[in-house]
């Protein structure tokens, strides 16, 4: 797809080619993923958007598969960081070594770390340590390596997706909740359907490997990165965001019901950025040239529920943060 | 483009949907008030439900207009929210201005959407609503049309205002009674006034065209000239003061005065003569000077008025009367008491004898008005009315006889004197006697009654009008 050069052809083109090809990728995807289809969606609204992904599953479900996949069919090299408590920041990064160079001279040589690359799958996040979990998130937030005073930008796009096993708890050092800000969704990849299993099992029975094809490249998702950020949004919406967030803060007299009973604190204003942004590109996926009140309501969830903290009442009252932020969603649409 | 065409569409549906609802609801508002006239037996006023009518419809237009006028922000978050298009319509109108390639791309993508939308689902506003009001003003016009006037005796329903028109004879006979009033032995003080309200009621009665507004203009001339004369009267005023002080003969003193009988006050006086003797005479004058001026001082009369001046004059001589008890021998005592008492029977039986002749004008002037123009005592209010003849017993002078002053003046008593004779007259209807002056006047009313139902021709009307007129005037 040549969506830059075309510059004779309308938005309306341009915009239509933005669809097709998050066709062809979910296409694609779906040789590879069995099911899974809000996940797949999130997951590139999060790529074209330009932030990163948060991703709970138990194991076997499928994360490394959907990454890996992901790079081939966005033609985006791929790599993945095992985390584990004794993974240093240099495993993640790189580190100086010494070498010889052609005249024999020793010379420091930076080697470049996993996090080099396109595509990043931080598995495990949780276990490592905290100082190399700010190292990884660092990164994440600037797209550079800093070693020994020497910065190194990292190629666009640069999209981590990190997975959290909400099983094993024991030797796990929890995201701070400021670290978890920097994640634009949450997502929970659910244990498959019976159905959905079953497809799972045959295709692997033929073969284990990836067999989705590249249907775009780095440089075509900047193009659309672009394309989305010009997507217009009305102030009534704007507006429902901004209230949506705010109404997570329990100390605001403007807070839902929900929020006051069960939320301990709320989410920051990272949140109504993400969600805009989001909107805008899901907006596109969907076909439209204007975010929706839909939109927004699809990515309350991904958006919030690692960014609200409940208190000791939610759980008392069995309420999952998804419940909670449902309620609030509820209460604010009505306003 | 399509939003505009169908922004277009929704005004001019508005302005119909407010100018049918606005008919509709004009025509209940004529309607309620049409049978509300008919069933309280009132004429139908259509200048008022005309008025009632319009006022309902341009409220309703405006206010309906004003609501329910669509805004390119209203419509287009009526149409996202009818079609489900996802807030396509409103971006668009937001962003109407925008000119980005992906604003235009929106603009055809949100026009195209709802074109097809409207086509396929159709925009018309429910206008089922709208006909409901019409139909249930017509039903109402319909009742408002031919519900007959209600009626108590289910016969035809009165003429409850008809017209009026000022006759010769009512002219003539309200010139007349002016130049009667000015003739009269009236205070000056009170006659210019009552003279001007009766030219200003002629004036007006000249261009009044309906029968309740000539008895309204007759009643508030009636009741200017009993401000007029009250206003210049002060023995009610002056009676009242003294028959609330403590001293019991003043509280006597002043019933008389305030019933206007100078025979009473004749009486009075001689009580109070009785009373002055002895060893209480001269405490006895004090503490009656003392109340009597009190009563005057707190009386707001005026300081130069007859009535004033006569009992301020017979407190002042009770006073010296009472200063002279280390003086005065039993013989000088008794001369001092009589002649005060026989100064204040002269001088206030006097006052009181002007003030009765005020009174007994202000009696005939109205009595005269309601004559002339057929209106009943009744429907006077109850303190605008007049004494009864004899009531308060005007007769002048202290002793009870007639004063010719009181005739010869010109002066107008109650209708007896008038013709100058107190004979009376058996009336087989009431079986009473009745003074001449009595039967003329209920002759004059039932004759007024024909007048006011067009019975009888004008021309006789004058004739008989100028009969009663001269019978009024006392010609021969």
């Amino acid at each position: 797809m040549d969506i830059q050069n075309n510059t004779k052809a309308s938005e309306n083109v341009r915009v239509k080619e933005f669809g097709e090809a998050i066709a062809r990728v979910r296409a694609e995807l779906a040789r590879d993923v069995v099911g899974q289809s809000d996940i797949i969606d999130n997951v590139i609204t999060a790529i074209i958007a330009g932030g990163n992904v948060l991703l709970e599953g138990v194991p076997g479900v499928g994360k490394t598969r959907l990454v890996r996949s992901l790079g081939r069919v966005l033609s985006l090299p791929f790599s993945r960081i095992q985390f584990t408590p004794d993974l240093m920041p240099s495993d993640v990064t790189g580190t100086v070594v010494v070498k010889k160079d052609a005249s024999g001279n020793m010379v420091n040589v930076f080697r470049k770390g996993p996090i080099f690359s396109s595509l990043v799958l931080a598995d495990e996040i949780n276990r490592a340590t905290p100082k190399t979990q700010s190292a990884m998130l660092e990164v994440m937030q600037e797209h550079k390596v800093t070693v020994a005073n020497q910065s190194y930008v990292l190629d666009e796009p640069f999209f981590v997706l990190a997975t959290e096993n909400p099983i094993e708890q024991d030797g796990t050092y929890p995201l701070p909740e400021a670290q978890m800000d920097r994640f634009m969704f949450k997502l929970i990849m659910k244990f498959p359907a019976a159905s959905e299993l079953v497809d799972i099992v045959k295709m692997t029975q033929v073969t284990m490997a990836e067999t989705a094809s590249a249907v775009l490249d780095g440089k075509t998702i900047l193009e659309m990165r672009a394309l989305a950020s010009s997507v217009p949004v009305i102030d009534e919406i704007l507006d429902y965001a901004v209230r949506l967030v705010s109404g997570t803060h329990p100390e605001l007299d403007s807070s839902p019901a929900a929020t006051k009973k069960y939320v301990k604190y709320g989410a920051s204003p990272r949140a109504a950025q993400a969600i805009v942004t989001a909107a805008k590109v899901r907006a596109l996926m969907n076909g439209a040239f204007n975010v929706s009140y839909a939109d927004i309501d699809a990515l309350a969830r991904p958006v919030l529920r690692h960014r609200i903290k409940l208190n000791y009442t939610a759980v008392n009252d069995g309420r999952t943060v998804d419940d909670v932020i449902d309620m609030i969603v509820s209460e604010t649409k009505k306003k | 483009m399509q939003f505009k065409k169908l922004k277009a569409r929704r005004s001019l549906l508005v302005l119909l949907g407010a100018l049918l609802l606005g008919l509709s609801t004009g025509a209940v508002t004529g309607s309620l008030v049409a049978i509300v006239q008919k069933l309280t037996v009132r004429e139908v006023d259509g200048g008022r439900i005309l008025v009632a009518s319009v006022g309902v419809l341009l409220a309703v237009f405006a206010f309906y207009t004003v609501l329910r006028f669509p805004t390119e922000r209203r419509l287009a978050k009526y149409y996202d929210e009818k079609f489900g298009l996802g807030e396509r319509v409103r971006t668009m109108i937001a962003f109407s201005g925008a000119d980005g390639e992906i604003h235009k791309a929106q603009r055809e993508d949100a026009d195209k959407r709802l074109g097809a939308a409207v086509r396929a689902k159709g925009a018309s506003p429910r206008l089922l609503l709208h006909l409901v009001a019409p139909i249930i003003a017509a039903a109402l016009v319909l009742v408002a049309i031919f519900l007959p006037v209600h009626t108590e005796d289910g016969g035809e329903p009165p003429v409850t205002d008809p017209d009026f028109n000022l006759s010769t004879w009512q002219e003539q006979a309200l010139l007349d009674l002016i130049e009667t009033v000015e003739a009269s032995a009236l205070h000056e003080s009170p006659k210019a006034g009552v003279v001007e309200e009766l030219r200003s009621l002629l004036l007006t009665l000249k261009s009044v065209k309906k029968v309740s507004a000539m008895k309204n203009a007759v009643i508030s001339t009636v009741t200017a000239v009993n401000k007029e004369i009250n206003d210049h009267n002060e023995y009610d005023l002056i009676g009242e003061k003294m028959r609330n002080t403590v001293n019991p003969a003043v509280i006597r003193l002043g019933a008389a005065v305030a019933s206007l009988r100078g025979t009473l006050v004749g009486e009075e006086l001689d009580a109070i003569e009785k009373a002055l003797s002895g060893d209480v005479a001269y405490s006895q004058a004090a503490a009656i000077a003392s109340s009597v001026g009190s009563a005057l001082t707190g009386s707001g009369a005026r300081t130069d008025g007859a009535l004033y001046l006569a009992l301020l004059a017979f407190a002042d001589e009770l006073d010296a009367i009472a200063d002279s008890e280390a003086t005065f021998s039993e013989t000088e005592l008794t001369e001092a008491v009589k002649v005060a008492i026989g100064h204040a029977k002269d001088t206030v039986s006097t006052a009181l004898l002007a003030e009765s002749t005020n009174e007994g004008v202000r009696n005939t002037v109205v009595r005269r008005l309601l004559q002339i123009f057929g209106i009943t005592e009744d429907e006077l209010p109850a303190s605008e009315r007049p004494k009864d003849a004899g009531a308060g017993g005007s007769d002048g002078g202290y002793d009870g006889e007639d004063s010719d002053e009181e005739l010869n003046s010109g002066g107008l008593g109650s209708g007896d004197m008038v013709y100058g004779s107190d004979d009376t007259v058996y009336d087989p209807e009431s079986g009473e006697y009745l003074t001449y002056g009595e039967v003329i006047d209920r002759y004059f009313a039932k004759v007024s009654e024909h007048f006011m139902d067009d019975n009888v021709p004008e021309e006789l009307e004058e004739l008989v009008s100028a009969y009663f007129a001269a019978l009024y005037n006392g010609d021969k």
